[in-house]
């Protein structure tokens, strides 16, 4: 064995809805029977990879801990990730989701738009690959994980492309 | 962070639910399906067969005869094959040259192979040529040619 996790650790925290210091002492196995509210051996994962088709994958050689299950993915549409993550939001759930951070992004504004850089006016030019292709190039991959805490849903009237989508 | 939904759609790759909010025949494939193995990396141009390699190196020993001044990144193939070489070593020259752009300066390489056959500086045996290389090395016909077909073709060539 490279490394023995350790025996037990501290967890001290304040609370947002009592206000009050808490400190919980814990072995790992205990943390996750006690305080992790989530099963994560319920969980899956659903992806949305337009190279491949849809259905169950797994990646060669993937995983590091000796007799575990095999990574898989779902990979299905990417309207059917908005779908269950509206549904788990509904259900008062956040939403963990990895995507490509960087792009169309900016920290200080607090956005992430496909709008929010004008290259057309500013350089002259259009990114004009698809998500398929920024895949394919190496543009574009999985760089970041976060959290999916809240969405607010507005149906389309005013766009001859959508009209009336209810999310 | 706000996040919209065009964003969503471009950029967000995958989510984890728990399975109970998931549809129950995607949950059944999970469970009962048999997966699919991705390779473990894709690589943009395939490995060389054994055969490319010789043709390269006979390639590379014809191309000493290139003048010792004229360094990779000033190379165009209009002044190799009009003024530093020999006739008959111009298409190993040429060869090995675009092997090399290919390789260290370009992300799609069938994207150059068209910036170089359309410029008009190359004689029309190397045009054969060209078409040849195309062949002998197994480009992944897959990758598309909309982002980079933008540049323009000389800065692609030479900067000469």
């Amino acid at each position: 064995m490279l490394f023995r996790p350790t025996d037990s650790f501290v967890w001290e925290y304040y609370s947002k809805s009592d206000k009050k210091y808490h400190r919980v002492e814990a072995t790992p196995l205990s943390f996750y029977k006690d305080h992790c509210v989530v099963d994560l051996s319920r969980h899956i994962s659903l992806i949305d990879d337009p190279r491949n088709k849809h259905g169950l994958y797994n990646v060669d050689r993937l995983g590091s801990v000796v007799g575990q299950r095999p990574v898989m993915y779902l990979n299905t549409g990417v309207e059917k990730l908005k779908e269950t993550a509206i549904k788990l939001l509904k259900a008062d759930t956040p939403v963990w989701f990895g995507s490509d951070v960087s792009k169309s992004s900016s920290t200080a504004l607090g956005l992430m738009d496909n709008k929010l850089w004008n290259l057309e006016d500013a350089f002259g030019t259009t990114l004009g690959m698809d998500k398929a292709s920024r895949l394919r190039t190496g543009d574009s991959a999985m760089t970041h994980a976060m959290l999916l805490t809240a969405v607010h849903i507005e149906k389309y009237v005013d766009s001859l492309t959508r009209p009336f989508q209810p999310l | 962070m706000l996040m919209t939904d065009e964003w969503f759609t471009e950029h967000v790759f995958q989510i984890v639910a728990d399975r109970k909010n998931v549809d129950k025949e995607l949950v059944d494939l999970f469970e009962h399906g048999t997966p699919s193995v991705l390779p473990r990396w894709v690589s943009r141009i395939k490995p060389l067969s054994p055969f490319v390699l010789v043709v390269l190196t006979a390639s590379l020993n014809f191309s000493r005869r290139i003048p010792w001044e004229l360094s990779l990144d000033r190379l165009s193939f209009h002044q190799l094959s009009l003024d530093h070489c020999s006739p008959e070593s111009v298409p190993a020259v040429s060869l090995s040259f675009l092997y090399l752009q290919l390789v260290f300066f370009c992300r799609t390489p069938r994207c150059l192979f068209l910036a170089i056959t359309q410029t008009r500086e190359i004689p029309f045996s190397m045009f054969q040529l060209l078409i040849g290389v195309e062949n002998l090395f197994p480009f992944d016909t897959s990758i598309p040619l909309t982002s980079t077909s933008l540049i323009p073709i000389d800065s692609l060539v030479s900067p000469l």
